[in-house]
């Protein structure tokens, strides 16, 4: 109890007396018990509105109790804690029975220095906005933007989320729910980096504007090779359009018996009527009849398989009257082994309906290619990096003692990194970034990635339910041993309602008051 | 005495009024405290709170009663209040002829001491503090209502307006823009240097300057420079002119310096609009219809409509022996040439225009608006089918047909119809009769052999289903061959076939409602009225013999591959192979440069050499579709400009970003090598592994 509380209980016991006293003296003596009671619950209504009353239960027995404010901690539920515990700053030296924990909870750093202590956490309840998000950072050209999440919605009303790009509405969704998933999609226009903003918005304000940033990555060619047992027009507009998207196309069509109408697009000429390895390693897709992948030598064929299984070539089947292989889609090791039965798409492309052409035989082709291997690879925790907090670094690549050169503002910083003990391949390092945006990396050799900082404060509410039920979970996992860590719901001290004192005021007050009319 | 009794009364109502006042407001302070804590608990709806309000000012009132005050009560109170009244105001009220001597004199003094004395407000503390409780009780829910106006803005996007800014030299610029006689519009003038005018309009601008000035020149769409000459010796006016004939942007040019960009919109003329409400694009006209077709079409013009006509085409005959017949009708509304949109009406009398059965009538509106543009709208068809034809057998020998016997039986009922109709006058009203019910049977007979198709059993015709339902009997519960009957198309059995499109058995029932309407009245006597039905029955049945040929779309082809081992054995030694070789430029395509733009505008840094270049690239694309749209390009190429000269304004990213995604069309779907961590020789390791097992 502090000095506020007795002010008030003084007062209090002031007003009940002088009342108390009105009521006795007064000169109409009917109701005069009902008018006392009355009288009493007046002042002690008006006394609980100003204390906060409680109720508890069975305590921590013994000991000093410790109260840690984490943001987003409820002042009323503060107080009741703190007129009982001793606020803690300093989390690696604690003395005391229990530590109620307020809040969103404990960063990952505090929780590694946290002594042993059991620990009551009292979660507060989450705001409006995403919980969750995901989408792809990186993308091929033509390739759609696909941001998928999950959003909490306190409002009780619609809330719209919106997202805008290189400056203009993209997509937009509305979330009715109290839980709701959403999905927001485009396609990229840009050729190359753009941050998009996600904005949610409920009636007229704004309640979070969040930054996704997306990379068009350039486009990779692919290197095509057709056997045709025959002339004809699929084949003829498939490799028209592919070569006219830059792909390098090579067709072999059986003209006669032995004789072949050899075609290169994008490429320069080679000998193809050998088929051999070294020939299949210089493509990234086969696309054969079936009538000609049945023609094939001895030779021909273990070679294409060979390159199929070890090299991860891609095969696209066209089906005939003679196939009898019903899977459409089947992995050969490395490789992947498509079948088609259409022969007719070119009439979608005669038909002006380009989009639906390209957008089939992108699906066809996108799947059956071959796996280009970069020279490195980067990995980047936790997944929503921020400025001026560690960034742990994964490279994996085959080089051996590589350096990770960041750029900043004033020439780049290298960043050196400790090697997986039992995966020699994996390399890991932490970066603190200085500036929010795009960041640029490399390795001395390499070429250069991009990746994304975003601002202090960016994505509140992802971070507050990351760090509540990283919190949970810390606490679950550490009561294993521990003996006395309580769980939040074992809490035995609440707050009651005000209101319940507000209406017990206004009714007494209402019934001395109608009393004196009767 | 008089005097008395209207103070006393004075009170009186002021006791009643601020009484009553008083507690209807403690009443509002307590229901609005109630009804916000209900509102606490979900039943915040401002019916309860009236509710609550009502009831408690109710039950005030009833307690307080005001109007029930009389002048005695007011005497009494008045009495108590003011001591100085010696407790004899009620003197006041009584008749003063009642009054003794000694009563009468007090009442004069007590009159003058009321007169004088300050009239008590009886409720005044209360009534502040009764207002305090409304206020303080009102607080909350005005806290809460009264949000702070909110400052966000949705998008979050500054929308910018490009600023105008006029060359520091240049006092004023005036235009007038003369608009061309056909538009009927008055000369007007302006100070704003983006112009809107119609076509063919003339432009004035006159520039008027501060001080004298060597050259001033306007700049056209970024390509034309026209020096313009002075007004007087003086150089501070300046004059051009110039007929609107292009969309465009122009630019001033002080010796060297520059103003902004202006627009320079043309309306187009457009040429009139012909919606021709009836009759239908194509209209067949039956025997017994109405041979006068109504016509009525809706002309609009964007300035005036300066003639309509319509233009008629009499079709006569067929095969390689058609003759073409050309008609035109006026209509019959007088056109002034001024007014922009007309309603028009006319009808087209066949048999005035000689259409005679068989023969088909082609029309179609023309209009033309006083500028002098011509429009036509589509072509519409009246067509006057020729029962004779209907007669022939002509197509009843070829292609399939479903039932010819039925159909020869429809013909001889309309044969057997017109012969009775020729005869009327040489039998009997009773031999008359009895034929048209005859034929009426023979009707109903064609019209059961028809619903029979459609699996109509019931002579009212059902629906398909009570067909199939009708052996579900409880007996026959488990029957397999009763269930088999009930879902299976017996297509093997002529008499059975049920099995149609849907679209051909819609006809059928089409056929058998004018098949019953037909009956109905060679029944009722009334062959002449039967005779249309019947005719349109066979029409419908004709179209269905039509519908019952196939129509099979040409696909693809798919050549069967040549076996090498069977064919071409022939010496193939002096066949050559061909080589088609063709390399495509790598270069990047201008939309993929715009496209790059985007981008760089998005990152907003300084920009190096590359993206200058892609800038510079995009500007220029970008400025040849603002001289043709420059409502839609002009603030976007301001905006890039500005951002290339380094002068740029907060908002310019944002503006040319907009105009070059308008230029950029959603990329095409592309497929790209995917991409793979580095060889570790892991997954190689693995699978070698996992082969061996």
């Amino acid at each position: 109890m502090n000095l506020w509380n007795y002010i008030v209980v003084c007062l209090s016991l002031l007003l009940l007396a002088t009342l108390l006293w009105w009521e006795i003296r007064r000169i109409n003596r009917a109701r005069r018990i009902g008018r006392v009671i009355a009288t009493i619950l007046l002042v002690a209504g008006l006394a609980a509105i100003v204390l906060p009353v409680t109720y508890t239960g069975s305590r921590i027995a013994g000991g000093r109790e410790g109260v840690l404010l984490t943001e987003g901690y409820d002042p009323d539920s503060a107080r009741i804690y703190l007129s009982s515990g001793v606020e803690v700053k300093d989390l690696s030296d604690l003395h005391l029975s229990a530590l109620h924990v307020l809040g969103y909870g404990l960063t990952e750093g505090e929780r590694a220095t946290i002594s042993d202590v059991p620990i009551v956490f009292h979660p507060s309840p989450m705001h409006t906005g995403i919980m969750s998000l995901h989408w792809a950072q990186q993308l091929l050209p033509g390739q759609a933007c696909r941001i998928q999440g999950s959003f909490y919605n306190t409002t009780g009303g619609p809330v719209k989320l919106l997202l805008f790009g290189v400056s203009s509405l993209l997509d937009s969704v509305e979330v009715r729910l109290r839980e709701g998933n959403f999905e927001l999609r485009t396609v990229p226009v840009q050729a190359d980096r753009a941050v998009y903003r996600l904005a949610v918005v409920a009636g007229k304000d704004t309640i979070e504007q969040e930054s996704i940033p997306v990379e068009v990555l350039p486009a990779r060619f692919l290197k095509i090779l057709m056997l045709a047992a025959s002339p004809d027009f699929e084949n003829r507009f498939l490799a028209g359009w592919l070569s006219e998207k830059g792909h390098g196309v090579v067709i072999r069509t059986a003209i006669s018996k032995d004789k072949y109408d050899h075609a290169f697009l994008n490429t320069p000429a080679m000998a193809v009527d050998h088929l051999s390895s070294s020939l299949f390693a210089q493509f990234d897709i086969v696309i054969a009849d079936a009538a000609e992948l049945r023609a094939m030598g001895a030779a021909e064929h273990a070679a294409l398989w060979d390159a199929i299984a070890g090299k991860g070539l891609g095969l696209v089947i066209k089906a005939d009257s003679l196939s009898h292989d019903a899977d459409s889609v089947r992995m050969h090791g490395a490789g992947k082994i498509l079948q088609t039965t259409l022969y007719t798409t070119y009439a979608r492309l005669l038909a002006g309906e380009r989009k639906d052409y390209a957008a089939l035989w992108t699906r066809i082709l996108q799947q059956a290619a071959r796996e280009k291997e970069g020279a490195e690879r980067w990995h980047f925790s936790p997944a929503l990096p921020e400025v001026d907090h560690p960034v742990n670094i994964l490279l994996q690549t085959a080089a051996s003692m590589p350096q990770g050169l960041l750029e900043e503002g004033n020439g780049p910083v290298s960043v050196y990194f400790a090697q997986h003990p039992f995966l020699p391949f994996y390399w890991s390092g932490v970066y603190w970034p200085r500036e929010a945006g795009w960041q640029a990396v490399s390795t001395p050799q390499g070429t250069r990635s991009w990746w994304y900082a975003w601002k202090e404060g960016d994505w509140a509410t992802i971070h507050r339910r990351d760090r509540l039920e990283g919190t949970r979970r810390w606490i679950a996992a550490r009561g294993e041993g521990k003996g006395a860590v309580m769980e939040a719901g074992e809490v035995h001290k609440l707050l009651v309602a005000k209101g319940w004192f507000y209406l017990l005021f206004v009714l007494s007050g209402l019934f001395l008051w109608v009393e004196r009319r009767i | 005495m008089a005097k008395g009794t209207n103070i006393l009364s004075t009170v009186r109502r002021r006791w009643m009024l601020e009484g009553i006042v008083f507690y209807v407001l403690l009443s509002l302070s307590v229901s609005l405290t109630l009804w916000i804590l209900l509102g606490r608990w979900g039943y915040g709806a401002p019916l309860y709170g009236i509710g609550i309000f009502c009831l408690l000012s109710l039950a005030a009132l009833l307690l307080f009663r005001g109007w029930k005050i009389t002048l005695v009560d007011t005497a009494r109170a008045l009495d108590r209040w003011i001591p100085e009244l010696e407790e004899s105001s009620h003197l006041l009220l009584r008749p003063e002829n009642d009054l003794g001597a000694l009563e009468k004199l007090q009442a004069a003094r007590i009159e003058g001491r009321l007169d004088k004395a300050q009239l008590p407000h009886p409720f005044r503390i209360r009534l502040i503090i009764s207002i305090g409780l409304v206020v303080v009780a009102a607080a909350p829910w005005a806290i809460k209502s009264i949000s702070p106006p909110d400052t966000h803005t949705a998008s979050g996007l500054e929308k910018a307006t490009p600023k105008k800014s006029l060359l520091p030299a240049i006092q004023t610029v005036r235009i007038r823009v003369t608009p061309p006689a056909y538009t009927g519009r008055p000369v007007r003038s302006q100070q704003d240097l983006n112009i809107q005018a119609e076509e063919g309009a003339l432009i004035n601008w006159e520039i008027q300057t501060n001080t004298a000035v060597d050259t001033l020149q306007i700049i056209l769409s970024d390509s034309a420079q026209i020096q313009l000459q002075p007004a007087g010796p003086e150089r501070t006016l300046w004059r051009w002119s110039t007929v609107a004939a292009h969309s465009g942007f122009y630019q001033l040019r002080l010796s060297k310096e520059f103003s902004d960009l202006y627009k320079m919109e043309v309306i187009r003329d457009e040429a009139p609009r012909i919606v021709i409400r009836t009759p239908k694009p194509y209209t067949i006209v039956d025997i017994g219809e109405s041979r006068r077709v109504p016509l009525a079409a809706k002309v609009q013009d964007d300035y005036g409509v300066q003639d309509a006509t319509v233009i008629a085409t009499i079709a006569t005959g067929s095969g390689e022996a058609v003759k073409f017949k050309e008609q035109v009708l006026p209509f019959r509304t007088v056109f002034t040439g001024n007014v922009p949109a007309y309603d028009l009406q006319q009808t087209l009398d066949l048999d005035a225009l000689g259409v005679h059965p068989g023969d088909e009538l082609y029309f179609y509106c023309k209009a033309r608006d006083n500028h002098g543009a011509e429009s036509r709208s589509d072509m519409y068809i009246i067509s006057l089918p020729d029962t004779a034809k209907l007669m022939s057998l002509e197509g009843l020998t070829m292609g399939m047909n479903i039932k010819p016997e039925l159909f020869r039986s429809q013909r001889q009922i309309i044969i057997e119809t017109e012969q009775l109709l020729h005869g009327k006058d040489s039998i009997s009203v009773q031999a008359f009769n009895d034929k048209s019910n005859d034929l009426g049977v023979d009707q109903k007979l064609l019209r059961l052999r028809y619903g029979k198709f459609l699996g109509e059993e019931a002579e009212e015709g059902g629906s398909e289903e009570s067909f199939k339902k009708a052996g579900d009997s409880p007996a026959d519960f488990g029957n397999a061959g009763k269930v088999l009957d009930a879902f299976t198309d017996k297509h093997d059995n002529a008499e059975d076939a049920t099995y149609f499109e849907p679209a051909i058995k819609q006809q059928l029932k089409a056929t058998l409602t004018e098949m019953w309407n037909a009956e109905l009245r060679l029944r009722t006597f009334k062959p002449r009225e039967a005779l249309p039905y019947e005719y349109k029955a066979l029409r419908l049945l004709k179209d269905l013999q039509q519908k019952s040929r196939a129509y099979v779309a040409k696909t693809g082809v798919k050549l069967t591959p040549l076996d090498p081992a069977k064919r071409l054995k022939g010496s193939l030694d002096g066949i050559g192979q061909p080589v088609i070789q063709s390399t495509r430029t790598q270069e990047p395509s201008p939309e993929d440069k715009l496209r790059m733009a985007l981008s760089v505008l998005d990152r907003q840094d300084a920009f190096t050499s590359p993206a200058y270049g892609i800038l510079q690239e995009a500007a220029r694309q970008l400025g040849r579709q603002a001289a043709d749209h420059p409502g839609e390009y002009l603030a976007g190429f301001q905006a890039l400009k500005r951002i290339l000269a380094g002068t740029k304004a907060p908002s310019d990213a944002h503006l040319a970003q907009q105009a070059l995604r308008k230029l950029v069309p959603l990329p095409e779907a592309n497929p790209s090598a995917p991409n793979a961590p580095p060889d570790t020789g892991l997954s190689q390791l693995y699978f070698n592994k996992v082969n061996k097992r």
